[in-house]
């Protein structure tokens, strides 16, 4: 049997992009998407850089980049509610503490994706417009039934519709999404006086890791009477267990009416998980996703039972950015094409040049050419690409340069940090690749704390990855750079 | 004061922290021709035809290299047995069959263009005829020899090592107790932080120059000139910054290709560099890995802990081709006895082909697989007999005058003995284990106490130091002296070495080294590595051998200045090749022979924690210790140490890599985890020897791949004295962890 030649799958060339529209009103964007059918939106950009490049081959796409909208980072208070904008990243809900209290398990799924530099880009309206099983954000939008707003063109009119969370996804990987049609909002109901929720994520790995099973909980209870309380309503969602994250509708009909007592939680976990019917892959066998649901249950009823939900959530954890950064619109204005020129301030000199529908991290090297920064993996797992884009860390692999026009970056030839010294002294520098994305992950902490525990530096340094060190010597000159930074010496 | 025994700042620390270090893919020469090597993405099938005209017409294509370009197709670090290049057409002076493609890695064309978009783009209008071939996907399906994957060997089983030491009869009836199990050893990517690039043109001189990343100067100059037909002196390479190895970039991946590239540009009458860069994803399809391995041993003693007997069977799944899977094996062979006295031993050790990407050198080199066998039988064996695993190896650990497992008397430096006390000692394996912080696996959730067991292992070992088996072992070296004539001593001394820096501190210690043995100071000795234009042979950065090896080349080309320098030569040169004690390669049907010069010496406790729910691994302390001889940079060993202790960290709780039908299923660093910041020991005590090797520089032993041997089968044990479960197969993913808990409560319960 004879085939032709088939390109091996990791050397099929992707889509590369053609145009990139910058959008300053949800208007404009809408019709940007309507007049092309095959125009993709982009907010964090951070799976459709992925999906394009890997996506195989074809016609250089048009992207909508939706960051430069006004008030695409709004997060607002509607009472009952919290409404954020479609362009809200992951950070901005971590770091956002009224947002965090009341809509914990939203928070704690927001923490626990990816590293800072992909929460500090990574929108929870892409987490759902993504729509894999995997992604974190969707149990917790669904326990705390959360809708979305979605808008359309048709004609001149807008067109808005509201869908919940729980009816959004039509499929694997699909939703009820039409051509042209976007969200634009998320509303979070916040949790009530008497409600109590949790997020919970089982991975093979403590940063940077798909999960194994992502659940949320979102229970009411009525602590009035005897202890334990008794439980009023109750809501679970799961992830990475069927083709779409599923509600569970067994826990509630098993938990409702009942105290929170071992014996109903261990029922509760136990029919709660087998009503799911999991699936081996890489990650993990449907047996063990099986065993480890209940357990998981179990564990995680028995701490919403004595109302501790939140003592495990870090202290301050580091976000790499600043609320006013995360905050910031993107670039809007005319469109950009390969030979459209961009001026970006890196590291405090102006760079013009074109080709900015690359990456930044592309540009960064081939076309303001300076090298200092890495490309280890090309797809935000490895963090050597690590710059700070308007003072807030980014993998620049995920960021087209069009993002960063009219920007500042800040990248190692621009860092002067007593932290380098520090790697120096403590041995922290063997092949030195990684370096460079540890340097400005290290730097950006100690901007936001300058006396990090261990804690906040493994949290803010789980997007950098280091195969000859095994981390303590870098994790010990982060430590001795913050004396310096406090003024304790050099 | 002396150079040695100081943790002075690396030379090259400070580029590598503003960015100023240039690695291969930063260093993309002006008007360069970009180059893209495609692959065969055929795991075994026959070339039957190939057209690459409308490559070669192609928007932006310079040219196209087939394998009829290329004028010796074969290469092999230590047998050529691997095609340059897939093709049906051939100059006819290679004896490999290059028509068959055997791994999806294979190499079928070489795409020259403007740039590396058009050069791929290029690569897909190649049309190409296959004839598909049987996968032999791992090594049950290769034993069988029902498939050849090279049909010019008589075998798949295509290399062996025996020993047949003493009268295994004698030895089994002497046993009281019998220990026998059969072990699975997964593959292990590299995943060093640079892929691989690399950039050709042709010098001033009319050299062929490669400018890239690797392990061995010399190596790669010889395979490029093979394979080109052109002396060794018309080949250059250069090694710039680089990015991290392990032993994943010791054979070709560029450096072929490369040079066939800036020939094919030269020969165009094109003065033009080219330069190519992989993705990572290429990177992890088109390189070696860790072996994969079968070993099925069984272990005999006596009641008061006497070994009395070792079998084993070690079946290394070689892959497509050989690269160093021979001495891979010969390591594994070693190891898999254990660093102790065996008076009666049958094993046998066999490399394999399958259609799958090669095994090859990576940190242990064999050692991992071997000694993870040897050291989990002697803690089932410790179990069994209720003994103190500690004592179990005291009374049978090789001391000097011991004879080996191949019936050599070890090399003077036994010093294991010294090495497991004082690791028990440090680890407190007489006392209660260390606190602990609770361990919670799931980020919200509280540990669950109940749940959580705790328990620690230990491991002992050894590993070779420098090349094996009558391997032509040396290493060259240059010293200059600098000063006015009527100086009494030099003021300043510069070090030209082609040891490669790959990020393990090589030119450091060369420095370091040179100071001491020139009275120069430190901050007044200047380095040239690595350019076989201005450096030796160096012998690769394997083997935990560089700094061994180096030490002694530098004393003698040290010495040698030294004596110019008294005739007044300024500046005073000296040259010196060192070569170290003979090796032998072992009968082929006893095993009997001196492998080795110099072994390193190791041990390692392991305490860890297990959520027996959810099936979590925590190890919250390692001590790790090690007789290094003479550290000549203390915080160099210490880094190594640790850097170590977490890829084996990685080796055996979480790197997973998915190889089915002969391909690679998780190329990417989303889906091979590495461990991340989060995710290693809590705690790493490195404890540091220093007995002296009797030819070692200044004392000093090799010990890179050392914390990284024992480690695995130390949190085998760890995770057995926890929960009562041996794992016979890693890594100890949740999933492998929860499966083998509860096969055991079935077990227990039916």
């Amino acid at each position: 049997m004879a085939t032709p030649f088939a390109v091996h799958e990791v050397q099929r060339q992707g889509r590369s992009i053609g145009r990139v529209v910058r959008p300053s009103t949800i208007r404009e964007a809408l019709t940007a998407l309507a007049d092309d059918g095959s125009a993709r939106p982009m907010a964090g950009g951070t799976d459709l850089l992925l999906d394009l490049h890997r996506g195989g081959p074809g016609e250089p796409a048009t992207v909508v980049d939706l960051t430069g909208i006004d008030g695409f980072r709004a997060i607002e208070d509607s009472g009952n509610a919290w409404v954020l904008s479609a362009g809200v990243t992951h950070n901005q809900v971590v770091m956002h503490q009224e947002l965090r209290t009341t809509a914990l398990p939203l928070a704690q799924a927001c923490l626990e994706i990816g590293s800072p530099q992909l929460r500090n880009r990574a929108t929870i309206a892409g987490n759902l417009v993504t729509a894999s099983p995997a992604n974190d954000t969707i149990s917790a939008l669904i326990a705390l039934g959360a809708s979305v707003e979605l808008q359309r063109l048709e004609g001149d009119a807008i067109v808005t519709r509201t869908v919940d969370v729980a009816d959004f996804f039509t499929g694997f990987r699909s939703t009820v999404l039409v051509s042209g049609e976007l969200i634009t909002s998320i509303r979070v109901p916040k949790l009530g006086s008497n409600e109590r929720g949790l997020w919970v994520k089982l991975g093979l790995r403590r940063a940077q890791a798909i999960s194994v099973v992502h659940l949320a909980i979102v229970i009411g209870v009525d602590s009035t009477g005897s202890s334990p309380p008794v439980a009023t309503s109750a809501r679970l969602a799961m992830g990475s267990v069927a083709a779409t994250v599923v509600e569970v509708d067994e826990f509630a009909a098993a938990l409702v009416g009942h105290p929170l007592d071992a014996a109903v939680m261990k029922a509760v976990a136990k029919a709660s998980a087998a009503a799911v019917s999991p699936i081996t892959d890489g990650r993990a066998t449907a047996e063990y996703r099986t065993a480890s649901i209940e357990i998981l249950l179990r564990r995680a009823l028995a701490s919403l039972s004595k109302n501790d939900q939140a003592a495990m959530w870090p202290h301050d954890p580091p976000s790499l950015s600043t609320v006013e950064q995360l905050q910031r619109t993107g670039v809007s204005g005319p469109v950009v094409e390969e030979t459209t020129p961009i001026s970006v301030s890196v590291n405090g000199t102006t760079i013009t040049g074109s080709r900015a529908t690359m990456s930044l991290l592309d540009w960064v090297r081939d076309v303001a050419e300076l090298t200092g920064m890495k490309e280890g993996c090309a797809e935000g797992e490895c963090g050597a690409c690590t710059m700070l884009l308007d003072g807030a860390a980014v993998m620049s692999c995920l960021v087209t340069a069009s993002q960063a026009d009219g920007r500042q970056v800040k990248t190692v030839e621009g860092l002067d940090h007593p932290i380098q010294k520090a790697f120096v002294d403590d041995f922290a520098v063997q092949c030195g690749f990684c370096i460079p994305g540890f340097l400005m992950s290290g730097a950006r902490l100690l901007d936001e704390v300058d006396d990090p525990d261990d804690d906040q530096i493994r949290l803010a340094l789980s997007g950098n990855l280091c195969r000859c060190t095994g981390y303590y010597p870098i994790i010990e000159a982060v430590r001795d750079a913050a004396v310096v930074v406090r003024g304790g010496g050099s | 004061m002396s150079s040695l025994g100081q943790a002075a700042p690396r030379a090259d620390a400070v580029d590598k922290t503003t960015g100023a270090a240039e690695y291969s893919g930063d260093r993309v020469p002006k008007d360069s021709l970009f180059v893209h090597v495609v692959f065969s993405n055929e795991p075994h099938a026959r070339m039957l035809s190939m057209d690459s005209t409308a490559a070669e017409n192609a928007e932006g294509v310079v040219g196209v290299i087939t394998s009829a370009d290329v004028p010796v197709n074969e290469y092999g670090l230590t047998m050529f047995d691997q095609p340059v290049l897939i093709g049906v057409e051939s100059t006819g002076r290679s004896a490999v069959d290059s028509t068959v493609s055997r791994w999806e890695a294979d190499k079928v064309a070489i795409v020259i263009a403007e740039t590396a978009a058009l050069a791929a783009a290029a690569a897909a209008l190649i049309e190409i005829e296959w004839e598909q071939l049987p996968i032999v996907g791992d090594i049950e399906a290769a034993r069988t020899d029902e498939v050849l994957v090279h049909s010019e060997k008589e075998s798949n089983t295509y290399f062996e090592f025996r020993i047949r030491k003493g009268d295994m009869e004698d030895g089994w009836r002497q046993a009281d107790v019998v220990v026998e199990g059969t072990y699975h050893l997964p593959y292990q990517e590299h995943a060093y932080l640079q892929v691989e690039a690399a950039s050709s043109w042709i010098d001033d001189d009319g050299r062929v120059t490669v400018e890239t990343g690797g392990q061995w100067t010399w190596e790669d100059q010889q395979q490029i000139a093979h394979a080109l037909d052109i002396s060794d002196t018309q080949v250059r390479v250069i090694y710039a910054a680089i990015g991290g190895a392990f032993g994943g970039k010791e054979d070709m991946t560029l450096q072929i290709v490369m040079a066939l590239a800036a020939k094919r540009v030269h020969e165009l009458g094109l003065s033009r560099p080219v330069h190519c860069r992989w993705s990572r994803e290429e990177s992890i399809i088109g390189h070696h890995k860790r072996h994969r391995a079968t070993i099925h041993a069984k272990l005999g003693a006596s009641a008061d802990g006497k070994i009395t007997a070792v079998e084993a069977e070690v079946l290394l799944d070689a892959g497509a081709y050989n690269y160093t899977s021979n001495k891979v094996l010969g390591n594994a062979h070693l190891s898999v006895g254990g660093a102790y006295e065996v008076p009666n031993a049958h094993i046998d050790s066999r490399a394999i082909y399958t259609t799958t990407v090669p095994g090859g050198a990576f940190r242990g080199f064999g050692g991992p697989q071997g000694s993870f066998v040897a050291e989990t039988q002697m803690n089932k064996l410790a179990e069994v007999l209720g003994m103190d695993p500690v004592e179990l190896r005291r009374r049978n650990v090789l001391h000097d005058g011991s004879e080996g497992i191949t019936q050599a008397v070890m090399p003077e430096g036994v010093t294991l003995p010294e090495v497991l006390e004082r690791c028990a000692a440090e680890a407190r394996m007489d006392g209660a284990l260390f606190e602990a912080k609770p361990f919670a696996p799931i980020a919200s959730l509280p540990s669950e106490s109940g749940s959580v067991k705790r328990g620690r292992g230990f491991a002992a070992g050894y590993k070779n130091v420098g090349f094996s088996f009558g391997f032509p072992e040396r290493c060259e070296a240059e010293v200059r002296l600098f000063g006015d004539p009527d100086d009494d001593s030099p003021v300043a001394a510069e070090i030209l070495h082609g040891g490669a820096e790959v990020g393990q501190g090589a030119h450091q210690t060369f420095r370091q080294m040179t100071s001491e043995a020139t009275g120069v100071p430190l901050d007044a000795v200047t380095g040239t590595f690595s350019d076989t234009a201005t450096t030796g042979d160096s012998g690769s950065v394997s083997a935990s051998r560089m700094t061994f090896m180096a030490g002694n080349s530098i004393l003698g080309a040290a010495e040698e200045a030294e004596k110019a320098w008294r005739e007044g030569d300024r500046p005073a040169v000296g040259q010196f090749r060192y070569t170290p004690p003979p090796t032998e390669m072992l009968d082929p049907e006893t095993g009997v022979g001196q492998p080795n010069f110099s072994y390193g010496y190791m041990a390692q406790a392991v305490e860890v924690s297990v959520d027996t729910e959810t099936g979590h691994v925590r190890v919250d302390r390692v001590t790790s210790a090690h007789d290094v001889g003479r550290a000549i940079n203390p915080a160099m060993v210490r880094g190594q140490i640790e850097g170590a202790v977490v890829q084996a960290h990685g080796y055996v709780l979480s790197e997973n890599l998915v190889v089915t039908e002969g391909r690679i299923r998780n190329p990417r660093f989303s889906s091979y985890l590495i461990p991340g910041i989060g995710d290693i020991p809590e705690h790493v005590e490195s404890v540091i020897l220093e007995l002296a090797d009797p030819h070692g520089p200044w004392g000093a032993r090799g010990m890179a791949e050392m914390p990284y041997i024992t480690y695995a089968p130390a949190v085998i044990a760890a995770v057995h004295d926890a929960t009562g479960v041996w794992f016979d197969a890693f890594p100890l993913t949740p999933s492998r962890v929860l499966e083998g808990l509860r096969r055991a409560d079935g077990a227990a319960s039916g």
